[in-house]
């Protein structure tokens, strides 16, 4: 079917993958005078853990987690691990511990579910970071309010080269999905639309879609599934699951 | 030396100074000191000379060091050629730069840490989706590769599975396996190592991590 699946099978033809590694970029290749933190934001199941890992597999990103129970503290010390430093006693030495590691090797840091930060007022410890390491290239990815809750905060705002926002998945992000995961069976176009506009935006649910479309097709014997051949079969839309005994 | 004769050790027998690999400690010598000579880090890390000497050449070559000028062909008192020096030119900071003996970078390795970074990022996935996922342009991650790592990262304990693979003898009846990443097992940036000896080597934590001790001996 898919006459055009790339060369390599990566997840790069998605276009969250292509939005946040452009934001990235922006940001390692600024103007000396501009800030150098940008922020990419969108609700979860969208796809920007995907987008994540490949715009860090690609520059060789330091990557951190956030978590809601955090302190300023145990931010610092995660990030010390994640640089692969042993993280010193005080708080302020253990930013300019990475700072100094975050200047010295060039690689852009990746903060993800920042939100927790922003909701504890953790903001200021990313700010003296970002100072610490003179400026070193930042993503921040969240979900949908991390704008505004970041917005707060007036002196942190004045950082951010961009804000970039996540993009529903559409049917070309569906067929790249498709080239992707379905292997044993083809999927037709038209019911890829349907795929794609019941998943509402979600690339979470276009895969459980792709891979329910698959395992009916192969239980009924077939090695391909159009529109018609699906007829009134449901597809997953969210909600939970109900249990099937 | 002849090759044979200085076997490279497995990696899980020879932590120095709380070193990895000898490169680990060379560099961590080399940022320290700055301006060096190839005996003055052999006296700080015991590494053997031909091991750093091979180092410091690849490095030079890729531009982190410069040797220092004026110091050749000139013989001390006993008429030996003097050492040459060194300065570190370019400081990347802990992680030691992975360098040929020709300056290039190391490709190899670059896989799993695709991989490890990846599943960390995404917590959950089955073999195909961690491929594609840690795959870019510059390192295609197999299948294979994924399914292969996954398998020594769960026998480890990094990984959870959540939903085990169903043989496809009937068609329809098959499923990949699922499976997450415990975010309490993030060691560090460094992916573990499966030994040819088929054992799992933590670098972040310098201990063998699978086969446990105890049941070693099996």
């Amino acid at each position: 079917m898919d006459q055009h699946s790339p060369p390599v099978n990566t997840v790069a033809p998605l276009a969250n993958v292509a939005i946040c590694v452009a934001a990235l970029e922006r940001a390692m290749t600024r103007a000396h005078h501009l800030p150098g933190m940008v922020c990419f934001s969108g609700p979860s199941g969208w796809g920007k853990s995907t987008a994540a890992a490949y715009t860090a597999n690609r520059y060789r990103a330091y990557y951190l987690q956030c978590m809601s129970a955090w302190s300023k503290k145990s931010f610092m010390e995660n990030l010390l691990r994640e640089l692969g430093i042993k993280a010193a006693r005080t708080i302020s030495d253990m930013i300019l511990q990475a700072g100094e590691e975050l200047a010295l090797s060039g690689r852009p840091l990746i903060i993800d579910e920042m939100q927790y930060m922003a909701d504890k007022k953790a903001v200021e410890i990313v700010q003296d970071l970002y100072e610490a390491s003179g400026g070193a290239p930042m993503l921040l990815i969240g979900e949908e309010q991390l704008p505004s809750k970041l917005r707060k905060w007036e002196r942190f705002h004045n950082r951010m080269l961009d804000w970039v926002l996540a993009q529903p998945a559409d049917l070309e992000d569906a067929k790249a999905l498709r080239s992707l995961y379905v292997k044993k069976i083809t999927i037709a176009d038209d019911l890829m639309a349907k795929v794609a506009d019941e998943a509402r935006g979600s690339v979470r649910r276009i895969c459980v879609n792709l891979d329910r479309i698959e395992q009916e097709a192969l239980a009924f014997g077939t090695d391909h599934m159009d529109l018609a051949a699906w007829g009134s079969r449901q597809l997953f839309t969210g909600e939970a699951p109900r249990r099937r005994v | 030396m002849a090759a044979t004769k200085n076997k490279r050790q497995p990696v899980h027998h020879k932590l120095r100074h709380g070193h990895i690999t000898d490169r680990d400690a060379v560099w961590a010598a080399i940022r320290e000191l700055c301006e060096f000579g190839i005996s003055d880090i052999e006296d700080k890390t015991r590494v053997a000379t031909g091991t750093i000497k091979t180092y410091v050449v690849g490095l030079a070559k890729a531009g982190y060091l410069t040797r220092i000028e004026g110091l050749q062909r000139e013989k001390n008192a006993k008429g030996k050629f003097i050492e040459s020096r060194w300065c570190l030119a370019r400081d990347v900071g802990a992680d030691t730069p992975r360098v040929t003996r020709d300056g290039k970078e190391v490709t190899q390795g670059k896989v799993r840490e695709n991989l490890w970074r990846t599943l960390r990022i995404i917590a959950d996935f089955t073999a195909r989706e961690l491929a594609s996922t840690a795959s870019t342009e510059e390192t295609p991650v197999k299948f294979s590769d994924a399914k292969d790592y996954i398998k020594y990262l769960h026998k480890a304990g990094y990984l959870v599975l959540v939903q085990p693979a169903k043989p496809g003898h009937k068609p329809g009846t098959g499923a990949q396996a699922r499976y997450r990443f415990l975010k309490s097992r993030y060691t560090g940036p460094r992916p573990p190592m499966v030994q040819r000896i088929r054992q799992v080597f933590d670098p972040n934590l310098g201990e063998v991590v699978w086969p446990k001790e105890d049941t070693a001996n099996d």
